[in-house]
């Protein structure tokens, strides 16, 4: 579903954001991205759908070759949802907002309008649909945020991180939202515990590179591998608080 | 701070206002936003030497008030924020034209002086009526009639998105202020030799903000074309509201009608 090959991604300042990366995502799976800050968690993200551009290296999203005469297509296939809600949300209510993508797809407006409410009629968000996205918890523009990805009926989810600056209770929510999507996902994530719980797969980046990439229970009980990986065990498998 | 979280609770009210069930808010939103402008264009060609013409004009944004349960404080509030840039605009007319106009009870008014009255009425009736406007239609519900008055949509953009992200832009103004006051606890505010680090600051993050929400427009299919939207057809009580409101600011327009009056009063005593 996703073939990641020798992606390299150099910015204008000569910073190295991401070195020769490569790995495989299976249709279905549901796969945490994990690092530092600055491991290249958010660049990898851009990268596969084009926003940043890679120096070398492929990225095929189901059977689509990401270049600039695909980038519609492979956009059209896999959504991205922002680590800040607010750059996502950027209309005057999240009816628009969820509305964009499709109308931009060209849907008409009636079924645009259906497809608006069955997306949050599944995510359990009729309520916000006439609410204006600034006036939002935290937990309600991070919902709104998915439902704006998920109208534009994508194979492929890709999230940055999903629960960050949320209350125990919407990062909860959020957390059992994504284990209800059949997609296929990659989620960069720094909530080892949400990682551990809803993938089945953990890829480690350190320093713009892939330091290992393997089951999440053993990954993320590997003490020794999230320490050069500049990372902490799980809270709940006794990590420091 | 306050003055912040002032600005946050003024825009929170209006946004309040338009969210009301009231039957002006059941308007068909064209409506509502034809009848404004016809308000204004009525208003603005006005003469600039008839004070007097524009009083009957008050009436309507006075009668839409109380009909849609507006308070007048917060709205009235609102309109002295503009009157300063009328008094600037007026105030030469007060210096410049000193001509004899009228002679009321044997004062002089000069032509400065009714001009510069009409102006302060106009800039109050023009900006009531704006607010009047927000106060009972949501914005998304303009910026969708303003698309379909074929205004270009990269400015109903702009307009929906400038307004969108001033929370978020006084958020991050408030946020810094903050960091500010608590390292700088003997300053009152921002110290000028401090005011252009923080200005491009603010300027840095907002065209950081401004590339990741750009960012999450091409994500989505945005080719810089926005797409439009339909919007329900007028029921006959929007065609009858836009008719006498049609009629009514034309018959005022057309009509002097305060002459008409005070000649009516004269015959009478």
């Amino acid at each position: 579903m996703i073939e990641v090959s020798g992606l390299t991604v150099t910015y204008p300042d000569g910073t190295r954001a991401l070195e020769d990366v490569g790995f495989s995502i299976k249709e279905g799976d549901r796969v945490a991205l994990v690092g530092a800050n600055g491991a290249g968690k958010s660049t990898l993200l851009m990268a596969m759908l084009g926003v940043v551009a890679a120096t070398s290296g492929s990225v095929n999203i189901a059977g689509i070759e990401l270049s600039k005469k695909n980038l519609s297509a492979i956009r059209a296939h896999a959504g991205l949802v922002l680590q800040n809600p607010d750059d996502q949300l950027f209309c005057a209510s999240v009816f628009d907002d969820v509305a964009f993508g499709p109308r931009n797809m060209g849907m008409d407006e009636k079924s645009v309008a259906k497809r608006v409410d069955s997306v949050l009629a599944d995510l359990d968000a009729e309520k916000l649909r006439d609410r204006m996205p600034h006036r939002l918890s935290g937990g309600e523009k991070r919902v709104a945020a998915i439902a704006s990805v998920l109208a534009m009926r994508p194979s492929v989810m890709l999230f940055d991180e999903p629960t960050s600056f949320l209350d125990p209770k919407a990062r909860r929510h959020v957390a059992q939202l994504l284990t209800r999507l059949p997609h296929t996902m990659l989620i960069a994530t720094h909530d080892l515990d949400m990682a551990l719980d809803i993938c089945q797969r953990v890829i480690v980046l350190q320093s713009g590179k892939v330091l290992s990439d393997g089951p999440a229970g053993k990954q993320l009980c590997d003490s020794e591998l999230m320490d050069s990986a500049g990372l902490e065990l799980p809270l709940c498998l006794g990590g420091k608080i | 701070m306050s003055k912040m979280s002032d600005a946050m609770a003024g825009i929170y009210t209006v946004e309040q206002l338009a969210n009301k069930d009231t039957a002006v808010h059941r308007l068909h939103p064209m409506v509502k936003l034809l009848t404004t402008l016809t308000f204004i264009v009525a208003v603005v060609s006005c003469g600039g030497h008839e004070p007097l013409r524009l009083v009957p004009f008050v009436f309507y944004p006075a009668l839409l008030m109380a009909a849609a349960e507006i308070p007048y404080k917060p709205l009235l509030k609102r309109v002295l924020l503009a009157l300063p840039f009328a008094l600037f605009a007026g105030i030469s007319n007060l210096i410049f034209d000193r001509s004899a106009a009228l002679n009321i009870l044997g004062v002089t008014v000069s032509g400065g002086t009714l001009a510069f009255v009409a102006i302060l009425l106009k800039t109050y009736l023009c900006v009531m009526a704006l607010l009047v406007l927000t106060s009972t239609t949501r914005l998304a519900d303009i910026s969708a009639q303003l698309v379909r008055l074929k205004i270009p949509p990269v400015m109903v953009n702009v307009l929906t998105m400038t307004y969108r992200y001033i929370s978020t832009l006084l958020d991050e103004v408030s946020s810094m202020s903050t960091a500010y006051a608590l390292r700088s606890p003997n300053s009152k505010g921002i110290r000028m030799t401090h005011m252009g680090q923080f200005a491009g600051q603010l300027l840095i993050r907002s065209v950081d903000r401004a590339e990741r929400v750009y960012s999450a427009m091409k994500l989505r299919g945005y080719t810089g074309v926005v797409p439009g939207c339909k919007s329900a057809p007028f029921k006959g009580k929007d065609w009858i509201y836009l008719a006498l409101v049609t009629a009514a600011v034309a018959v005022t327009r057309i009509f002097d009608i305060p002459s008409a009056l005070g000649g009516l009063f004269g015959s009478v005593l």
